[in-house]
């Protein structure tokens, strides 16, 4: 029978964890990858790669960073070899625009959820690597952090940050310079 | 132009937060958990020394042989399904504060008539002991909880600063069955479960885990009005008889209303202030009552559940059928 300070069993700590992950997992990987189904995928060999070696950490304490490093090591894999078969991208790696919201009617843009759309819009303008690092920074990572899932150094991971805010920025502005109402 | 300053990066980065935790919230986790799942098999070390395999093959072979009738005989007086329940309710019944990761999935439109600001699949993390419980978001950065206390006051706190609460004599009927929607008073429930259900326990494959009885749970008579629970499935320790697992189908007017899963996250003993809206705030805050500003409080609520949940304009009795 467990005291008051037990733990439950390993088990069903590992499945607890992974169903409170698992929804900002998938989120995450559909936002760097632009679609659902390959996401899916992702996430779902990064959770069994991971809990094939859940013995050799502490999955409370290490579980979610070593997870998303995992899911953003893998998408820029899959990103990678996905842009050799068929290019959406432009040259310098960002997506190709399909729409530019800037050229929306007004009052359709006002209607429904503008800026939510405007932030995902933005986001999907980024790079890949832009993308994950300022995801991966608002949901509280260090440079270190990112710069270890994106493989790459602090500094280089530092530019991706800065310039995804940069161009985020730029995109949202018209949202904190919109004339009063009358 | 707009140079990013720290506010801007600040705003921006709350900003992407919000939007991934709005695409968290849309995620139905269940169907990919289960891919997970089935795909996990307990790992087998490789052994560095081949020759010890043969006498392991050896020995196995004569304790199969020598335990085999033993077994057989064994596999007769396991413990049935009523048995496990009354054991697994005697454990629960224990002053110990436990935490569930609990997914209400909606199976109908009427679970989305009680809260039309809810997701299809919400997840939350349940702290229970007895019939006092307390919810919060699963993610730390979320700062919000609900709950009822000792009083069966209902409460919810906006963050560390503001606050409603109800008595229990005021809290709204729709309010009450999202709260039983939510929560789970697992000595009570499994009381029910042994007085009007049918149970069957399940028999393990051999090749799969023992450490796990699970029992299936099926109602005698399900009421034709109001709430009601149809089926549940039921994972108990083998070992503790701590309930770990819990699949919930609820009905409303006979009809599916909403397929509850709790799973076992944490044993623990908390704090009993965590039970009430004192608990989850910070000097200084706010709370919203009945004598304190009722229509801040119906304003506030109403962000949380939608207008009609809150103000009630159709009593419970009259929502339409699924």
């Amino acid at each position: 029978m467990p005291g008051p300070t037990d733990r439950s069993d390993p088990r069903a700590v590992e499945e607890a964890w992974i169903l409170a992950t698992l929804p900002r997992a998938l989120a995450f990987a559909t936002s760097l990858l632009r679609d659902r189904t390959i996401a899916e995928d992702v996430v779902h060999d990064c959770y069994v790669r991971l809990l094939q070696k859940s013995s050799t950490y502490d999955l409370a304490r290490d579980g979610t960073k070593l997870l998303f490093k995992a899911i953003t090591n893998a998408c820029i894999d899959r990103n990678y070899r996905d842009r050799t078969l068929l290019s959406l991208e432009c040259e310098d790696g960002s997506a190709v625009p399909i729409a530019d919201p800037r050229a929306l009617d007004p009052h359709e843009l006002a209607s429904h959820h503008e800026l939510e759309s405007a932030v995902l819009d933005s986001l999907g303008r980024l790079t890949l690597a832009q993308r994950g690092a300022l995801e991966l920074k608002s949901l509280g990572y260090s440079l270190q952090e990112i710069a270890e899932a994106l493989g790459t150094t602090s500094t280089n991971a530092g530019v991706l940050v800065h310039r995804a805010r940069q161009a985020m920025a730029d995109e949202l502005r018209r949202f904190r310079e919109a004339p009063p109402d009358d | 132009m707009i140079e990013p300053d720290s506010s801007m990066d600040q705003e921006i980065e709350r900003l992407i937060r919000a939007s991934l935790d709005r695409a968290a919230e849309q995620v139905d986790p269940r169907p990919l958990f289960d891919r997970i799942r089935a795909q996990r098999r307990p790992t087998r070390r490789k052994s560095t020394y081949p020759w010890r395999w043969a006498g392991l093959a050896a020995a196995a072979l004569v304790l199969i042989a020598v335990c085999f009738p033993i077994v057989r005989q064994d596999r007769k007086v396991l413990a049935k399904g009523e048995t496990v329940v009354r054991e697994a309710r005697e454990v629960h019944l224990q002053p110990i504060d436990r935490c569930y990761l609990v997914e209400v999935r909606r199976e109908s439109s009427l679970a989305a008539e009680i809260a039309p600001n809810l997701p299809e699949v919400r997840q939350t993390r349940l702290w229970t002991r007895g019939g006092r419980f307390w919810v919060e978001s699963p993610w730390p950065d979320q700062r919000w909880a609900w709950g009822r206390d000792e009083l069966n006051r209902f409460w919810i706190a906006f963050g560390p600063h503001t606050a409603v609460r109800y008595e229990a004599d005021e809290v709204p009927d729709r309010i009450n069955l999202y709260c039983d929607l939510h929560s789970l008073n697992l000595e009570r429930w499994l009381g029910d479960v042994l007085d009007r259900f049918d149970l069957t326990r399940e028999e393990i494959p051999a090749d799969e885990d023992a450490s796990t009885i699970r029992i299936k749970a099926k109602a005698r008579d399900v009421l034709p009005v109001g709430p009601g629970v149809q089926s549940a499935e039921i994972e108990v320790d083998a070992e503790t008889r701590v309930i770990r697992r819990l699949v919930v189908r609820r009905v409303w007017n006979g009809q599916p209303l909403a397929t509850v899963t709790y799973s076992l996250s944490e044993t623990d003993a908390r704090d009993p202030l965590d039970y009430q809206v004192e608990g989850h705030l910070i000097d200084p805050f706010e709370i919203f009552t009945r004598d304190h500003d009722p229509q801040r409080r119906k304003d506030l609520a109403a962000r949380w559940f939608g207008n009609r949940t809150v103000r009630g304009p159709r009593p419970l009795d009259s929502l339409k059928r699924p």
